[in-house]
């Protein structure tokens, strides 16, 4: 259950962070290609607190060194992940730009 | 940022890289694939049975014994290995000292106990999952010091690698997440930076504890200034630095008890939440003699080491080692358990995995970029034929290395079982088949290596599992009715790597085309 959470907060952290990127945004969102400050900072901000939260959870329930290897291996296999949505899939990422409007 | 300075890290970069690339190469998988080293031992040892029922301990610890008994009544080290969840099967191991009469070097030997036959068994001679996972730091043909500076240099050299790969990534925030594909060099840059970036943890923490655990060969002379020099001089130095806290105490267990069932049971009642991996008997009928007992759960990054039980004074006395005496011993520990991922569960150790293959993907994309870049503004027709044999010797080694793997495992179910020096000859097989890549790679028009070399690879990896069903008694249905999980995650994997190295092959077509 704790893995889980972990792993939401992992996945919507990173992917809020990488929309805050203009190149990033522009492939999710096709019809609006440039980002506004504000919403950048709305993504970035979020994404970054979301990540936080995660850390803090992982060192609470695993203590520190485990807590961190925990933290640290599922953050690279989120990203790996994402990294290849974004290059093939793109719009799978989609819905998070209706919710964040 | 001066300009120079990038320019000049970014030329070290390149250099350190290429120099020992394909060393590091090799590294990164063995020393990978040494993750799941006892699930390999297993699949590499077919004669075992698991058990993945309770066992009764005292009747297992009775045959146990009477096995040791009659193979090794003399040797001053015996241990019975518990099922554990890497290891669902009971096995004996001994130490045999050297014999001149018999001319028998000094040797541990090992069988395994069928708990419903009651005997113990003859397991095939096998290098196994270790000598595989050992090859990553003693690169098996050189003698072992020149393995450990070899690999202690590369390390070292890596570590450079990496600090100056994230000097000269001029956007590693904005190109976090990026790979452009089918943009030619772009694209393997990008995903260079993907192999790099991402797991860049991982990275930093593997090179810079993979440097620590050889300090005691590279930072020698510090000990000699110290110790003095020679073997025995440094033993001392290793006794002092890796000094565990002991506490002693006498417990009220009788000590005409002292069995290897009493002192099981003891422990299991003293140590409840512990699962015993194994115990040892040491020195028998002397002195010294006592048992040992070595706990499985690693609950937390610190192993918990053991438990020992001796007769002094007419009394039992138990001796428990709880962490290390230094401070700087206790860092080392940390760096070692993260570095062997001993801790790690089923699914972090599928992580540590992956991660690991990452590493070794991002020195291969790095040594197909040196050559691309470099192909790309040549100068002379001879620096031409030198890129195209450096080009030609990297596919053999990037394919190579998988193929040597797979040869391994297939040597372990081809070879007669009475060969002399059988695991010798599995290792053998391992560097004849990587030496064979290396040198179809040197004369095939390089077009065709790739997709040649690794169909090649798919092909021999989703053969393995229907190898194991031809000449062992085991086969994916049968693993899976007798809940025998390490021989069908093997299987498994090796159908899921013989796929990836097919999609591979045909990624390879579709790039060329």
């Amino acid at each position: 259950m704790i893995i889980f959470i972990e792993t939401l907060l992992l996945v919507f952290g990173f992917t809020l962070i990488s929309l805050s990127l203009a190149r990033h945004y522009g492939q999710v969102n096709k019809k609006r290609k440039q980002l506004s400050t504000r919403l950048l900072w709305v993504y970035r901000l979020s994404g970054y607190v979301l990540l936080l939260a995660g850390v803090v959870l992982a060192i609470y329930v695993w203590g520190i060194i485990l807590g961190l290897v925990y933290w640290l291996a599922y953050a690279t296999l989120v990203t790996f992940l994402l990294s290849l949505i974004l290059a093939f899939k793109p719009n799978y990422l989609s819905f998070l730009l209706l919710f964040k409007r | 940022m001066k300009p120079r300075f990038r320019q000049a890290m970014n030329w070290l970069h390149t250099w350190v890289g290429f120099s020992f690339g394909w060393l590091l190469y090799f590294i990164f998988i063995t020393g990978t694939v040494g993750y799941f080293d006892s699930e390999i031992d297993r699949w590499m040892k077919p004669e075992i049975v698991v058990e993945n029922h309770v066992v009764n301990q005292n009747e297992l610890l009775a045959i146990a014994e009477k096995e040791l008994q009659i193979a090794a009544p003399e040797s001053p080290q015996w241990y019975i290995s518990l099922p554990a969840s890497r290891t669902p099967y009971v096995q004996i191991q001994w130490l045999q000292l050297a014999n001149e009469k018999t001319n028998t070097p000094r040797d541990w030997h090992e069988k395994f106990i069928d708990i419903k036959t009651k005997q113990a068994k003859d397991i095939r001679a096998t290098a196994g999952g270790e000598t595989l996972y050992r090859m990553h730091y003693n690169l098996h043909y050189v003698p072992k010091l020149v393995g450990y500076i070899l690999t202690s240099l590369a390390t070292m050299l890596m570590l450079i690698a990496l600090i100056t790969g994230i000097v000269i990534h001029k956007k590693i925030f904005f190109e976090f997440f990026t790979f452009r594909p089918k943009k030619g060099i772009r694209s393997w840059l990008d995903i260079h930076n993907i192999f790099s970036v991402l797991p860049l943890p991982f990275h930093l923490m593997i090179t810079y504890s993979g440097l620590l655990l050889l300090m005691g060969i590279t930072m020698s002379s510090v000990i000699d200034f110290r110790y003095g020099e020679g073997r025995e001089n440094h033993r001392n130095f290793y006794n002092e630095a890796q000094l565990d806290i002991k506490t002693q105490k006498f417990i009220d267990l009788p000590p005409e008890t002292l069995s290897l069932q009493g002192v099981l049971n003891d422990a299991q009642t003293r140590y409840k939440n512990q699962k015993v991996s194994y115990i040892g008997l040491i020195d028998q009928d002397s002195s010294n003699e006592h048992y040992e007992i070595w706990f499985d759960k690693f609950e937390g990054i610190h192993l918990v080491s053991k438990v020992a039980y001796r007769v002094k004074n007419d009394k039992v006395e138990i001796e428990i080692s709880t962490g290390k005496a230094g401070s700087a011993a206790e860092v080392y520990d940390v760096f070692e358990h993260l570095h062997e991922g001993l801790f790690a569960n089923i699914y972090l150790r599928w992580l540590y995995f992956s991660f690991g293959l990452l590493g070794a993907a991002m020195v291969a994309t790095g040594m197909i970029l040196w050559v691309k870049k470099r192909q790309t503004n040549v100068k002379s027709q001879r620096m031409t034929s030198v890129i195209s044999i450096i080009e030609r010797i990297n596919i053999g080694v990037l394919v190579g290395v998988p193929i040597a793997i797979a040869c391994y495992f297939w040597a372990n179910r081809l070879l007669p079982i009475s060969i002399i020096n059988r695991p010798d000859w599995e290792v053998h097989c391992f560097f004849i088949a990587m030496l064979v890549s290396i040198a179809f790679a040197v004369c095939r028009s390089i077009k065709k290596s790739w997709s040649n070399l690794l169909w090649f690879t798919a092909f021999i990896y989703l053969l393995i599992p229907l190898l194991n069903a031809v000449t062992t008694q085991h086969n994916i249905l049968l693993s899976l009715q007798s809940s025998d999980w390490l021989m069908l995650g093997f299987d498994l994997s090796m159908l899921f790597f013989g796929a990836c190295f097919a999609l591979a092959a045909i990624t390879v077509k579709e790039i060329k085309a």
